[in-house]
């Protein structure tokens, strides 16, 4: 049986996609694929070996006939959506929703750690710009 | 079996700001004038002097930084970015830790999101300097909206 410091983790999490990509559907997940700092990323799903606080924000857009398309984006961490904040497309005007520019989660040790698009319909397409969503944060002891 | 005395970091908040407004008069890439900081005993971060706001990190600790650039801008239709630079004038690439902003804009007819935080996420393996620079828009930086809040992590 062997123990790690703790001291001996990199205590830093920077994950975001590293091209510029769409999606089309109602509920879509964020593709990732880099990982900076700590993490395990496997079908756009991050895992960490310690418990954590996560910080996300995303950059993109929706064409101009999706307009009213409602799209903010929040964690789901361990199958549960999180709502800690949403971020939304600064075009959406009107109806009762709101949000800030980051989203944020908190995520035990080892669970399945995602990003997912919330949109109002059933196809809506979704491009997200290079380098995003960038998923941010600090491991806790 | 043995046992390890098991370790933990310690941290530290360290906040940067600026005592006054700072006049932006080029689109050209112009570096933030921080020149007040504050934070826990024993952090690591100092601006470098006469640097004009150039941020030295110490090395083999962990850097989470976020903050914002907040312009009063000259026109209503320009935007602005602000970005992160070596020392020797180089822009430092996303795979280094060093995440720009964005844009809130409207290209043609799309809904553009913004991303109006920039965040700085390093582990520097000897003392570094870190210039952040705004571009593409002239105006006034606000000292009350022109602040990097930084987490240190360091072994005991």
């Amino acid at each position: 049986m062997s123990y790690s410091n703790f001291t001996d983790v990199n205590p830093l999490i920077a994950v975001y996609h590293d091209s510029n990509y769409s999606e089309t559907g109602g509920t879509m997940y964020m593709d990732i694929d880099t990982s900076l700092h700590s993490g395990t990323i496997s079908s756009n799903t991050l895992t960490l070996d310690y418990p954590c606080t996560l910080r996300g924000d995303w950059y993109g857009y929706l064409s101009s006939t999706q307009n009213g398309s409602i799209i903010n984006s929040q964690f789901n961490i361990d199958g549960q959506d999180k709502y800690q904040a949403r971020d939304h497309v600064s075009g959406y005007g009107g109806g009762n929703i709101g949000g800030p520019e980051v989203f944020f989660g908190d995520a035990s040790a080892n669970v399945n750690i995602k990003a997912r698009y919330r949109t109002a319909g059933s196809s809506v397409t979704v491009s997200t710009y290079r380098f995003f969503p960038r998923i941010t944060g600090i491991l806790m002891k | 079996m043995s046992f390890k005395n098991e370790k933990s970091y310690v941290t530290r908040f360290v906040e940067l700001s600026m005592s006054s407004n700072q006049s932006v008069t080029s689109t050209s890439a112009t570096l933030v004038n921080f020149d007040t900081i504050r934070g826990d005993s024993g952090h690591g971060v100092s601006l470098v002097s006469g640097g004009n706001g150039t941020i030295r990190l110490s090395a083999n600790k962990y850097y989470y930084i976020f903050g914002s650039a907040t312009m009063d801008k000259d026109s209503t239709s320009d935007q602005y970015n602000a970005r992160w630079y070596y020392s020797n004038g180089s822009q430092i690439p996303h795979a280094e830790g060093a995440f720009r902003t964005y844009k809130s804009y409207q290209s043609g007819s799309n809904r553009w999101a913004q991303s109006l935080h920039c965040q700085l996420i390093v582990n520097p393996t000897a003392d570094t300097d870190y210039l952040l620079k705004v571009d593409d828009e002239t105006g006034s930086l606000l000292k009350d909206g022109t602040m990097l809040f930084i987490t240190e992590m360091s072994r005991q």
